[in-house]
């Protein structure tokens, strides 16, 4: 939500604020510049999620009240320079204001009175792709795909790392006493593509021993590891 | 029109021109007598920077719509919007450009407006350092049911209320 000014002399927002001052019907002296931004910083600091665009569109502003407060301030029979700045700056705001008037238009007809070409790519959602049996080759691919994100070791000396396929058996098994969980959660864990292969292989164990399965709700739905039925 | 239907994509006169053995000119010449014969049926020719392509008219936006299953919705946020019209308007323009209208830098909406095919990379301008300018897509002009740029909607006056 964009920021709202509340000062004596002026409740809105900030935009209104400046395009009052620009049209000479708010006396810009009876507002703090000050005040306003410790009022936005203290708002900004109790804020849960910060939205970019809405600082962004503070900062620029806010600029703009401070440039046009000082330039005002300034004693106006010394010099035009800062007249013309400020009407160049006041040309700057109005062609800025047609843009966000045309963007109004655009927001209205985007999507509504669209036309369409032959080739026009459907957007599909997830429900709309059938979702093949999740099998031993599925899951083979999940693990070359997971292996792929991992970059070969390079072997500096033979010492193997302390893992069997038991003790990750015995891991895995423990974790489905607490219920499924996702097969990513156990393989983010591997280190390297040796710890991969060997979760790959003692799930596929679990699996032919009939003490786990695997489950896929939906198309790109986690894999999940659930415990054996009966 | 033949030759539009099977392109599908965009295609320049001069592939057409080649085809139908006959010149540029003539083949601009009959595109533009294309353009004509359908405004009143239910395809257009759409046309923009010298590439042609047949679309449905925006008449018929529903009935296509609900024929493909798609809901009419823009989620573009506002800044993206204000990027979005002042490339169609004053495009093609440099991301400077860009940023000196909008009073901040734009570098998050070109990417965004790039990804959504609503904006291309138009070519290096011809001032110091080449930067890259935008102008709209093709895309663009479909969404909004635009044959061409000069559809657009007039820019308002700097005096009007919204």
């Amino acid at each position: 939500m964009p920021y709202t000014v509340s000062a004596l002399s002026f409740q809105g927002p900030l935009g209104l604020l400046i395009e009052l001052a620009e049209k000479g019907r708010l006396e810009l002296a009876d507002i703090s510049v000050g005040t306003i931004t410790a009022d936005y910083l203290l708002k900004v600091k109790n804020l849960g999620v910060k939205e970019p665009d809405e600082l962004s569109d503070f900062l620029r502003l806010g600029s703009r009240l401070a440039y046009i407060k000082s330039a005002m301030l300034l004693p106006q029979s010394t010099t035009l320079e800062p007249q013309r700045e400020l009407a160049l700056l006041n040309d700057e705001m109005a062609e800025y204001r047609r843009f966000q008037q045309a963007a109004r238009t655009l927001a209205a007809r985007l999507g509504s009175e669209s036309s369409w070409s032959r080739d026009h790519k459907p957007l599909l959602s997830p429900e709309d792709l059938a979702l093949p049996p999740l099998n031993v080759d599925l899951l083979q691919k999940a693990f070359t795909a997971a292996l792929r994100k991992i970059p070969a070791a390079i072997a500096v000396h033979a010492e193997l790392p302390e893992l069997s396929q038991a003790k990750v058996q015995e891991n895995l098994t423990g974790r489905l006493g607490h219920g499924p969980f996702a097969l990513d959660e156990v393989l983010v864990d591997a280190p390297d593509r040796f710890h991969v292969i060997v979760i790959f292989l003692a799930l596929l164990e679990l699996i032919r021993a009939g003490a786990a399965g695997v489950v896929q709700a939906g198309q790109y739905a986690p894999i999940m590891i659930v415990p054996a039925r009966g | 029109m033949a030759l539009l239907f099977v392109a599908g994509e965009p295609v320049g006169a001069l592939p057409l021109a080649h085809a139908l053995s006959l010149t540029e000119r003539e083949t601009e010449d009959g595109l533009k007598a294309l353009a004509t014969s359908l405004e009143d049926g239910p395809l257009r020719l759409l046309g923009h920077q010298g590439a042609y392509r047949l679309v449905t008219a925006p008449e018929r936006s529903a009935d296509v719509r609900a024929f493909l299953r798609q809901e009419a919705r823009s989620d573009l946020t506002r800044p993206a919007l204000e990027t979005l019209a002042i490339i169609a308007y004053r495009g093609p323009l440099t991301k400077q450009a860009v940023d000196t209208v909008r009073g901040v830098a734009s570098d998050t909406m070109l990417r965004n407006l790039l990804a959504r095919d609503l904006i291309v990379e138009h070519g290096p301008a011809s001032e110091p350092g080449r930067p890259m300018s935008y102008a709209v897509s093709h895309s663009f002009l479909k969404q909004l049911g635009l044959t061409s740029l000069s559809e657009l909607p007039p820019l308002p006056e700097a005096n009007d209320e919204a």
